[in-house]
C-alpha cells in the first residue's frame, strides 16, 4: 500500500537541478560585476591615491601626509571647510524647518509647485549656482553694494540655496505623515502650542532633521564647484585646494594627502549618518495613518509663510531670475547676443565652439547614465535579495556595504584618484575619453541605487513566494514581481543619474581633455576671465545647462510608470 | 498524552499512511536556536481538508511554509503520492499557498492576478478559467478592476481565486481570514468550505480560530509548541479533547479534580484520579439542588448575565444567568453532557513513547460520560 522513506520516486530533477545552477551563477555574476567595476574605478584609485599621500618623497624622509599636516595652510583650510559646512548646515537647517512645515503639513492653493520649485536647486549643476550668485552679488548685480563679492556669505548663500530643498524633502515627508492626535493629546492636557511643538513634535522630528542635516554637512563639507566659483583666493575648502594643488602647483603627494583627510571628514560624516538613518527608520514605523494636514490659518501659519516666502523669494528666485535676465541684457539693453556667443568660441577665450561643448555634455552623460544605472541595477537587484543560507547572507551583508562605499568620496577625490592610476600602464584610459562618463557614473552610482534599492526593498517577500507557488520558474518571479518596481524607480535614477552627469565639475574638471570640454568645464573657464563678452557668454551657458539639467529632472518625473498601487 | 492514531500507526516509527496526498514525516523547522516546528508528522489524504489549529507562536506557519518549500526543514520529509520532494523547488511541488494578507500583484489587475499560474494556457482557455474562478468565488465581471478598489474579503476572494487557478494538488491557507473582521470571516469560511469542497481541493488550513477550523475542515490537528498534539474530526476533537491543554485552547475551563466535580454532581463512579473534568461552554448550570457557590461580578451581555462564581478549591468559573442573580450565593451542578474529561498532566517529554503509555485512559474516557 505504502513506500518506505528511501524509495522515493525518480522526478526529473536533472534539468531542475542544472537550471538553478545557471540561476545561481547568474546571480553570483550579478553581483561579480560591480565588485570588479568598484575594485577598477574606485578601489585602486582610491589606494593608490592613500598610498601616494604616505610614501615619502625621495630624500625628504617625510611622507606627504606629515608634510601637508605640519603645515599652517592646511589646518587653516580644513577650518575653513568645517566652518562653512556647519555654517551652511545651521543655516539650511534652521530655514529648512519652517518650509518643511509649510510645505508638508498646511494646505494651501499652488502647494504642489511651491514643492516643485522648491526642488529644482538641488538638481541644478553646481558651477550653474556659482555663477548665479556671482551674477547676484558681483560687480554691477543688484546686491553688489553688500560687497559680499568672495566672502563668507555669499558662499553660506549658495550652499543654502543648494541644500535647502534637501530639509524640506527629509523632514516635511515625515512631518506630514505625523499622526496629529499626539500633538491633540497633549494640547488636551493643558499643553500651550508652544509646549507641544517643543515635546511632542520635535522629538519626533528629531531623527529627521538629524539624518537631513549629516546629509547636508556632508554635501557642504565636500562642495567644490560653488566654493571655487564664490571663494576667489580669500575661501578656500580641502576639495578646492586638492584641485588647487594638482592642476596649479601640480604638487601631487600634497593633493594625495588632503584627499586623505577629506576621506576621513567625510567617512565621520557618513557613519553619522547611517547612525540617524537607522534611528529614522525606527521612528517612521511609528507614523500614525491619520493624515496631519490641515487648512492654512494666518495665526497658525503665519511665521513659517513669512519665514518661506523670505526664503524663496530672495534665496531661489532671485539668484535664478538674476541669471536670466543679465544673460538677457548688455550695458544698453536687451539682447541675445550672449546666446548668438555660444556658437562661436567666444573671441577665442575657448579651444571650441561652446555648442560644441553642450553636445560633448550631452553625449558624456548618455554614456554615464548607461553605466551607472547598469551597475546601480545590478547592485540594487543583488541587495536587494533575502537568500535563506546564512553564509549567502552574511555575504550580501559584506557587499551591500562594500556598494555602498563610492557614496561618501567626494568628486574631487575621484577625479583625482582616475588622473593619477588610470592615465598609465596598466591601464591608459586618459586619451581613450571614456574616463569622463566611468567617473561621472561613479559619482551618480549613489543616487541611482537610492532610488531603485528602496522600491525593490518594500517588496514584501512573500510576493515572490506566492508566484513561486503558482509555478513561476525564478526567472519569471525576478521579472513579474521585482520587474515592474524595478521600472518605477528606474525613470527617477536615469534622470538624476543624467541630471548628475550633466552638472558634474569637480571629476570631470580633473579628467576632461581640453579639446573635449562638458559645459560646466567651459562655464568655469568663461567666467574665469575677464570681459563683459566672457561673463555674458558664461550666464548665457548657464542657463542653457540649468534648462537641460531641469528638463532631464522633469522628463524623469512623467516617465516614471504609473502604478495602480503606491505601496 | 493522547496518541495521534492517524499520525503515527500503533505499529512502529514505519512512516506509512495513504498512499495518495500528502504525508509529512518527522519534519523540524529551526530558526537559529528556536525551534518552530519539531518531528511533525501529518497526513492529508487526497480531497481531505485539514484545519492546523494552535495559538499564535505555535508554529504553525513554520509547519505550513516547510511543507511548501518556502523554508527549508531542519531535517524531515514531505511527500505526495508517495514521493519524496525534497529537492524539488517550490514552483515545482504544484502546492498553492494563499497568505492572510492576500498577496495580490498590485501591479496586475484582478483578472491578470488570477491568470498568472496559469500563462502556459491559451488566451481563450485562460480567460474562461478566470471567469469560471471569478464566479466561483462570487465576484463575477471582476476581471478588470484593480487590486487597490477591492475591500478586503474581496481581495481575498480573489486571492483564493488565483490559488485556485492552476488546480493545485494541495492548496496551503495561511490564516486566510484573520485579517477580516468577525461576520465577514463566518460568512467567507462558509464559502471557503463551500469551494473547497466543488474543487476537490486537498488542502491543509492554518488558523488560530477554532470556529473557523471546525467550519471549514473535516479533521483538525492541533499544534502547541511546534508539536502536533492531536488529529481528529471536529466533533471527536470537541467531545473528547483528551488533554487539559488541547481542551484549553478549544474553550474549555476551568478543569476540576475528582473530588471537586463530585461535589458538583458529577455522576458516581466519578473520574479517575488522574483525570479532570473540563467544563465546557453551558457545562455549569443553575440547579437549586446543587451545593451554594459564592458569587462574585455579574456582567450583562445581551439578553443573558454572566454571572462569576467560585466553585469549590478555589476555581473561577462563570456560568450564564437569565437575570441578575439577587444573593451573593447560588446553587449551581455540573452538566455532564456539556463536559469533557480529560488527563491531568501535559505531557513532560518529547520521547513519543510517553504518548503510548497514556493511551488506555483517554480512549475510555467516552464510557466515563453521562
Amino acid at each position: 500500500m505504502t513506500q518506505p522513506v528511501a524509495a522515493s520516486g525518480p522526478l526529473p530533477l536533472g534539468r531542475g537541478r542544472a537550471a538553478a545552477w545557471v540561476w545561481r551563477a547568474g546571480w553570483v555574476a550579478a553581483a561579480a560585476l560591480p565588485l570588479i567595476f568598484l575594485g577598477i574605478f574606485f578601489a585602486w584609485p582610491v589606494s593608490s591615491l592613500v598610498a601616494r599621500g604616505f610614501s615619502s618623497e625621495a630624500g625628504s624622509g617625510l611622507s606627504a601626509v606629515t608634510e601637508v599636516l605640519s603645515a599652517p595652510r592646511t589646518w587653516r583650510i580644513v577650518r575653513d571647510t568645517l566652518t562653512l559646512a556647519t555654517l551652511g548646515t545651521l543655516a539650511s537647517v534652521l530655514l529648512g524647518l519652517p518650509a518643511a512645515y509649510l510645505l508638508y503639513v498646511v494646505r494651501f492653493p499652488g502647494r504642489g509647485a511651491l514643492r516643485a520649485f522648491v526642488t529644482i536647486p538641488f538638481v541644478l549643476p553646481t558651477v550653474v549656482v556659482g555663477v548665479a550668485f556671482v551674477a547676484l552679488l558681483g560687480p554691477r548685480g543688484p546686491l553688489a553694494f553688500l560687497g559680499w563679492q568672495e566672502s563668507l556669505p555669499a558662499i553660506v548663500a549658495a550652499l543654502v540655496f543648494f541644500n535647502f530643498s534637501v530639509v524640506v524633502r527629509t523632514v516635511g515627508g515625515l512631518w506630514g505623515r505625523l499622526d496629529p492626535r499626539a500633538v491633540q493629546a497633549a494640547r488636551a492636557l493643558g499643553a500651550s502650542p508652544a509646549r507641544a511643538f517643543r515635546t511632542v513634535t520635535l522629538p519626533a522630528l528629531g531623527p529627521a532633521i538629524a539624518s537631513a542635516a549629516t546629509l547636508v554637512f556632508l554635501f557642504c563639507a565636500s562642495a567644490f564647484g560653488i566654493v571655487l566659483v564664490l571663494g576667489g583666493v580669500r575661501w578656500s575648502t580641502i576639495e578646492t585646494e586638492i584641485w588647487y594643488q594638482t592642476t596649479q602647483l601640480l604638487d601631487l603627494p600634497a593633493a594625495a594627502a588632503l584627499s586623505i583627510t577629506q576621506l576621513v571628514i567625510v567617512a565621520l560624516a557618513l557613519m553619522l549618518t547611517s547612525w540617524t538613518g537607522a534611528r529614522q527608520e525606527r521612528a517612521l514605523r511609528l507614523r500614525g495613518d491619520a493624515s496631519g494636514e490641515h487648512a492654512w490659518a494666518w495665526r497658525r501659519d503665519g511665521f513659517a509663510s513669512v519665514v518661506t516666502g523670505i526664503v524663496v523669494a530672495t534665496l531661489l528666485v532671485l539668484p535664478l531670475a538674476t541669471l536670466v535676465v543679465r544673460s538677457l541684457r548688455n550695458r544698453t539693453g536687451w539682447t541675445l547676443e550672449h546666446y548668438r556667443a555660444l556658437g562661436t568660441s567666444v573671441g577665442r577665450s575657448l579651444p571650441v565652439p561652446v555648442w560644441v561643448a553642450i553636445r560633448n555634455s550631452l553625449v558624456v552623460a548618455l554614456q554615464a547614465t548607461v553605466i551607472a544605472l547598469v551597475v546601480g541595477v545590478l547592485v540594487s537587484l543583488v541587495v536587494s535579495r533575502r537568500p535563506r543560507d546564512p553564509l549567502a547572507r552574511s555575504g550580501l551583508r559584506v557587499l551591500d556595504a562594500v556598494y555602498m562605499l563610492p557614496l561618501g568620496v567626494s568628486a574631487v577625490t575621484v577625479g583625482f584618484g582616475f588622473l593619477i592610476t588610470l592615465n598609465r600602464p596598466p591601464l591608459d584610459l586618459r586619451s581613450s575619453m571614456i574616463l569622463v562618463p566611468i567617473a561621472q557614473a561613479l559619482v551618480a552610482l549613489p543616487l541611482v541605487v537610492r532610488s531603485i534599492l528602496p522600491v525593490l526593498r518594500a517588496i514584501d517577500p512573500r510576493q515572490r513566494e506566492v508566484a513561486a507557488t503558482l509555478g513561476a520558474p525564478p526567472w519569471r518571479v525576478l521579472a513579474s514581481v521585482d520587474g515592474p518596481f524595478l521600472l518605477r524607480g528606474l525613470g527617477l535614477a536615469a534622470g538624476f543619474a543624467m541630471a548628475t552627469s550633466l552638472g558634474e565639475f569637480g571629476a570631470t574638471t580633473f579628467l576632461t581633455r581640453l579639446d573635449r570640454p562638458t559645459l560646466p568645464v567651459v562655464i568655469f573657464r568663461l567666467i574665469g576671465r575677464p570681459g563683459e563678452a566672457t561673463f555674458g557668454a558664461a550666464l548665457a551657458a548657464s542657463v542653457v545647462l540649468a534648462t537641460l539639467t531641469a528638463l532631464v529632472v522633469l522628463l524623469a518625473e512623467r516617465l516614471r510608470p504609473a502604478v495602480a498601487s503606491d505601496l | 498524552m493522547r496518541p495521534v492514531d492517524s499520525v503515527r500507526p500503533p505499529g512502529g516509527l514505519t512512516p506509512t499512511g495513504p498512499a495518495t496526498g500528502l504525508r509529512v514525516r518527522d519534519l523540524s523547522v529551526r530558526f537559529g536556536s528556536t525551534a518552530a516546528v519539531a518531528d511533525v508528522d501529518l497526513d492529508v489524504g487526497a480531497g481531505g481538508i485539514v484545519a492546523l489549529l494552535g495559538a499564535s507562536g505555535s508554529g504553525k506557519s513554520s509547519l505550513l511554509r516547510g511543507i511548501a518549500g518556502l523554508e527549508p526543514p531542519t531535517h524531515g520529509t514531505v511527500f505526495w503520492d508517495g514521493v519524496d520532494l525534497s529537492a524539488t523547488p517550490v514552483h515545482q511541488r504544484g502546492f498553492g499557498v494563499m497568505f492572510q494578507d492576500g498577496q495580490l500583484f498590485p501591479h496586475r489587475d484582478v483578472g491578470g492576478n488570477i491568470a498568472y499560474g496559469i500563462a502556459h494556457l491559451p488566451a481563450a482557455q485562460r480567460a474562461m478559467r478566470v471567469r469560471e474562478l471569478l464566479a466561483l468565488v462570487g465576484l463575477p465581471a471582476y476581471e478588470r478592476r484593480a487590486i487597490t478598489s477591492l475591500s478586503g474579503g474581496q481581495a481575498q476572494r480573489v486571492a483564493l481565486a488565483r490559488s485556485l487557478a492552476p488546480a493545485p494538488r494541495l492548496l496551503l491557507l495561511d490564516e486566510p481570514l484573520s485579517a477580516l473582521d468577525r461576520e465577514l470571516r463566518e460568512r467567507l469560511a462558509v464559502l471557503l468550505r463551500d469551494t473547497l469542497r466543488a474543487t476537490g481541493t486537498t488542502a491543509l488550513y492554518v488558523t488560530h480560530d477554532q470556529d473557523e477550523a471546525f467550519t471549514v475542515a473535516d479533521r483538525i490537528a492541533v499544534l502547541a509548541a511546534g508539536r502536533l498534539v492531536r488529529v481528529d474530526t471536529p466533533e471527536e476533537l470537541w467531545r473528547d479533547p483528551g488533554t487539559r491543554e488541547v481542551a484549553a485552547f478549544l474553550g474549555y475551563g476551568p478543569f476540576l479534580e475528582a473530588s471537586v466535580a463530585s461535589a458538583l454532581g458529577w455522576p458516581p463512579p466519578g473520574i479517575p484520579q488522574d483525570a479532570l473534568v473540563a467544563i465546557g461552554p453551558g457545562g455549569l448550570v443553575v440547579d437549586l439542588a446543587g451545593p451554594l457557590v459564592p458569587v462574585g461580578g455579574q456582567t450583562p451581555r445581551r439578553g443573558v448575565v454572566e454571572v462569576s462564581v467560585t466553585l469549590p478549591g478555589g476555581h473561577p468559573a462563570v456560568l450564564s444567568a437569565t437575570e441578575r442573580v439577587p444573593d451573593a450565593v447560588l446553587p449551581v451542578r455540573l452538566e455532564p453532557a456539556r463536559c469533557a474529561v480529560v488527563a491531568a498532566a501535559a505531557p513532560t517529554s518529547s520521547d513519543p513513547g510517553a504518548g503510548s503509555e497514556q493511551t488506555a485512559r483517554p480512549a475510555a474516557g467516552a464510557g466515563w460520560r453521562t
